[in-house]
């Protein structure tokens, strides 16, 4: 289908007071990309729906099928061999390379994500046609998230002593909580609009933000910089992206898509570069009195491997907290630039003379 | 090469209703009231069907200014393929410009239509 003709008010717009219509609105801007048309021709057709219980029951449907299209016909078994058949090797590897894992991490790491990516991708056979510049930030979207067990598992591997560390002592659920933040973060990446295709070119911040953030990450550890410190700056740049995101696009949903890219991005990243670039910090702690007491006080004979697991735990739980306020900021941002769109201060200025 | 599945109840009322009028545009709201079903399952009859080549989509020029276009649906040539297959098993033998209107097969009628508001 083509776009629709210019003068289109588009989703954007919808009257003050339609839940209905902002029920539907934003359903449709979550739909897959190549469903977008078929967003805007249900809006348009909700215009016509006449009554209140009608418009609820129209955009209620609606909105189920814009947020669960159909699926295609080949593509579901397909994948689904594929994916079970890698998550099973994943799992298998997981066991033999790192058994201290555990089983519920050898199944949870790769069988989460593998539903997620099977769920996302049985449903959005059209979301796959874009661009290459957008299909490889979407491949380097996944490597970052599929890279994160295999960092978290090479270091346990490599450290195999850290018995009684954080990780070890709350494993099933961080690995519960790695599992659901990986998961999670792949169904996004295969189901957001792609940034850099046709459109909303606000992504660009997104994907901005997270080379600036995943940078900034970089940079901290080599200057030795305080977490708080990079934290502070990172979601600074977070939030700035998602305000200028959505003020550039005159729409809300444009600046949680780029916070989203851009957490999405950085997020794994960060993961990545805390765990592979720690080895001065780690050498470091493991030579500080108070670290080598605290871990022997619970029961670590290596100090080392303590601290590895422990940064392990950490970064677990870190990337989960910084995903859950990543999202509140970025919903926040973009409600202010909503806000400040609709009511620019030259405007408010000329009111007021 | 498998065979394709019939069309559900549902898909058969909506090729029915498009193929009633093969030439003409029909809109989805429409389709929905003539067809007594909901929109969560009129659209994803209607991507299905595109998505198979079998209905074409297009915008509506020429809309009124300060409304969204409306998207606008008819049946390709394999949609209506597809209808006529669905169709009662109609008289071949007689010429096309003879049949009487009842002859005519369900499907290319567009028969039988709900009663207005009827499964709503």
């Amino acid at each position: 289908m083509s776009a629709p003709p210019a003068g289109d008010p588009g989703p954007n717009g919808p009257p003050d007071g339609d839940r209905a219509r902002r029920l539907l609105a934003t359903a449709t801007a979550w739909t897959a990309a190549g469903r977008g048309d078929w967003g805007r021709a249900m809006l348009a057709e909700l215009d016509q729906v006449t009554g209140r219980p009608a418009r609820w029951r129209f955009a209620l449907g609606a909105a189920r099928a814009a947020l669960v299209p159909p699926r295609s016909k080949r593509l579901p078994w397909l994948a689904a061999i594929a994916l079970a058949a890698g998550a099973g090797a994943a799992g298998t590897a997981i066991q033999v390379l790192a058994p201290a894992a555990g089983i519920l991490a050898a199944a949870l790491l790769p069988g989460l994500p593998a539903i997620c990516a099977w769920a996302a991708l049985a449903t959005t056979r059209q979301a796959r046609r874009c661009g290459g510049a957008a299909r490889v930030v979407r491949v380097i979207a996944v490597a970052g998230i599929a890279a994160c067990p295999v960092v978290a598992l090479q270091a346990l591997t490599r450290y195999p002593n850290g018995a009684a560390g954080p990780y070890t002592s709350g494993q099933s659920v961080l690995d519960v909580m790695l599992a659901v933040d990986l998961a999670a973060s792949l169904w996004l990446v295969l189901r957001l609009r792609a940034p850099l295709s046709a459109g909303r070119r606000s992504s660009l911040f997104g994907l901005a933000a997270a080379l600036a953030m995943t940078g900034g990450f970089l940079l901290s550890q080599l200057l030795g910089v305080p977490g708080g410190v990079t934290w502070a700056a990172a979601l600074a740049v977070l939030l700035a992206a998602a305000v200028l995101a959505a003020w550039h696009d005159g729409d809300p949903v444009s600046g949680v898509g780029a916070g989203l890219w851009a957490v999405l991005m950085a997020g794994p990243a960060w993961f990545i570069v805390n765990l592979t670039a720690t080895s001065r910090a780690m050498s470091l702690d493991a030579r500080d009195p108070a670290t080598i007491a605290f871990a022997h006080s619970h029961g670590a004979t290596d100090v080392l491997a303590w601290v590895v697991d422990n940064d392990l735990g950490g970064a677990i739980v870190i990337l989960t907290v910084v995903v859950a306020v990543a999202a509140v900021l970025i919903v926040f941002g973009a409600l202010v630039a909503r806000d400040i769109q609709r009511n620019p201060p030259s405007a408010a200025t000329r009111q007021d003379a | 090469m498998s065979r394709p599945r019939k069309p559900s109840r549902q898909t058969t009322a909506v090729l029915r209703a498009l193929a009633a009028d093969p030439a003409g545009w029909r809109y989805g709201y429409d389709l929905g009231r003539q067809t007594g079903l909901q929109a969560g399952s009129l659209y994803p009859i209607l991507m299905r069907l595109a998505d198979r080549g079998q209905l074409e989509a297009r915008w509506e020029p020429g809309s009124r200014p300060g409304r969204p276009p409306r998207h606008l649906y008819r049946l390709t040539a394999t949609g209506l393929g597809l209808a006529a297959e669905l169709a009662p098993a109609p008289a071949q033998a007689v010429p096309a410009q003879a049949v009487p209107a009842q002859a005519v097969p369900a499907v290319l009628r567009g028969q039988p239509r709900p009663q207005p508001g009827a499964g709503r």
